[in-house]
C-alpha cells in the first residue's frame, strides 16, 4: 500500500489530470495488426512422430494371413493379435487425419 | 455482467479469441495511451505507436501471464520495455541513465510568464523520466509502489523515492506558479 499524505492536495490535483482517452479507433487498429499465433514447434513433430509409431505398430500387429482373413470379413478368423492390429490401424488413421488437420491450421 | 481480465485472458489463450482480446484492449488502451504520452512528454503519436506494440506483444506472449501480478501491471511493464527499447533505438537515454542526470530541469523565476503559468501537466514534463514514471503509475493509475517496482523492473526503495522526489519537485514548482500568479 503507498502512503499517501491525509488530504494531500497534489495526489488529488494528479488524479484529476488523469483524463480517459476515448478509443477513436485504436482498438480496431490493434486487433487488425494482430499476427496469427505461431503455435509450439513440437506439436508437428508430436504428431508425425505419433504417426510414424502408429504405423510401425499397425505394421508388426498384422501377422501374414490376418490381413486376408480381415479382408474376406471372416470374423471367426480374429485373433486377440488381429484385433490389437486393427485397434493400432485405426489408431494410424486418425493420427494421419489429425495432422492433416493440423497441418492445415498452421500459419501459411 | 462484465467479464474478469483473467476470463478474458484464458479465451485469448485457449481459442486465439480475438474478441476477448479486443475488450482487453478497450479496458486498458486510456491508461496505457496516457501514461506512454506522458512518459513521451506529449508525443501522442509515438505514444500510440508505442501502445499498439504494447499491445501486440501483449497478445504475443499472453501465455505467458502467470497472474502473479495483476494485468494492468504486466501491461505497464511491457509499456515500459517499448518506451525504452524506442529510446535507445533512438539513441536517446535510457529510463536508468536518465536517473543519473545531475541536471534538475528546475523553473526558476526568470522563466517568466511560461512558468507562472506552469500546471501540473507541464511540471510533470519537467521530472526525470524515472520520477516521471513513478509518480504516473503510483499516483494517476493507482499501483502501489509494489507494482510500480514490477513494471519498472526497478528496485521498491528506487520507485519510493522517485515518487517521493518527484512530488517534492512537483510541489515546489507549483507553490511558485502560484505564488508568482498572486
Amino acid at each position: 500500500m503507498n502512503e499517501h499524505e491525509p488530504n494531500d492536495s497534489l495526489d488529488a490535483l494528479l488524479r484529476d489530470q488523469a483524463a480517459y482517452i476515448d478509443d477513436n479507433g485504436f482498438t480496431r487498429r490493434v486487433l487488425t495488426a494482430l499476427p496469427r499465433r505461431r503455435r509450439s514447434a513440437l506439436r508437428p513433430a508430436i504428431v508425425l512422430g505419433a504417426t510414424a509409431l502408429a504405423c510401425a505398430l499397425t505394421v508388426l500387429g498384422f501377422p501374414t494371413g490376418e490381413v486376408l482373413a480381415i479382408a474376406r470379413l471372416d470374423f471367426s478368423a480374429i485373433t486377440v493379435s488381429s484385433v490389437s492390429a486393427v485397434a493400432a490401424a485405426l489408431v494410424a488413421i486418425g493420427s494421419i487425419v489429425w495432422r492433416a488437420v493440423a497441418a492445415s491450421d498452421s500459419p501459411g | 455482467m462484465p467479464f474478469a481480465d483473467a476470463d478474458l485472458i484464458a479465451r485469448v489463450i485457449l481459442n486465439d479469441d480475438h474478441n476477448a482480446f479486443g475488450e482487453l484492449v478497450r479496458r486498458y488502451q486510456s491508461p496505457m495511451r496516457a501514461f506512454l504520452i506522458r512518459m513521451t512528454r506529449g508525443d501522442s503519436h509515438l505514444a500510440d505507436d508505442l501502445a499498439q506494440e504494447t499491445f501486440l506483444r501483449a497478445w504475443k506472449n499472453l501465455a505467458s501471464f502467470r497472474g502473479e501480478a495483476r494485468f494492468a501491471t504486466w501491461l505497464f511493464g511491457i509499456a515500459v520495455n517499448e518506451y525504452r527499447a524506442t529510446l535507445r533505438r533512438r539513441k536517446e537515454l535510457a529510463l536508468e541513465e536518465v536517473d543519473e542526470l545531475p541536471a534538475d530541469p528546475e523553473p526558476s523565476s526568470d522563466d517568466g510568464p511560461a512558468s507562472a503559468r506552469l500546471d501540473v501537466n507541464e511540471a510533470l514534463t519537467r521530472l526525470t523520466a524515472a520520477e516521471r514514471a513513478a509518480i504516473v503509475l503510483c499516483c494517476q493509475n493507482g499501483l502501489s509502489h509494489d507494482e510500480a517496482a514490477r513494471a519498472l523492473g526497478s528496485p521498491l526503495g528506487t520507485v519510493k523515492t522517485n515518487v517521493r522526489r518527484g512530488k517534492e519537485k512537483l510541489r515546489r514548482w507549483l507553490e511558485k506558479s502560484t505564488s508568482m500568479l498572486a
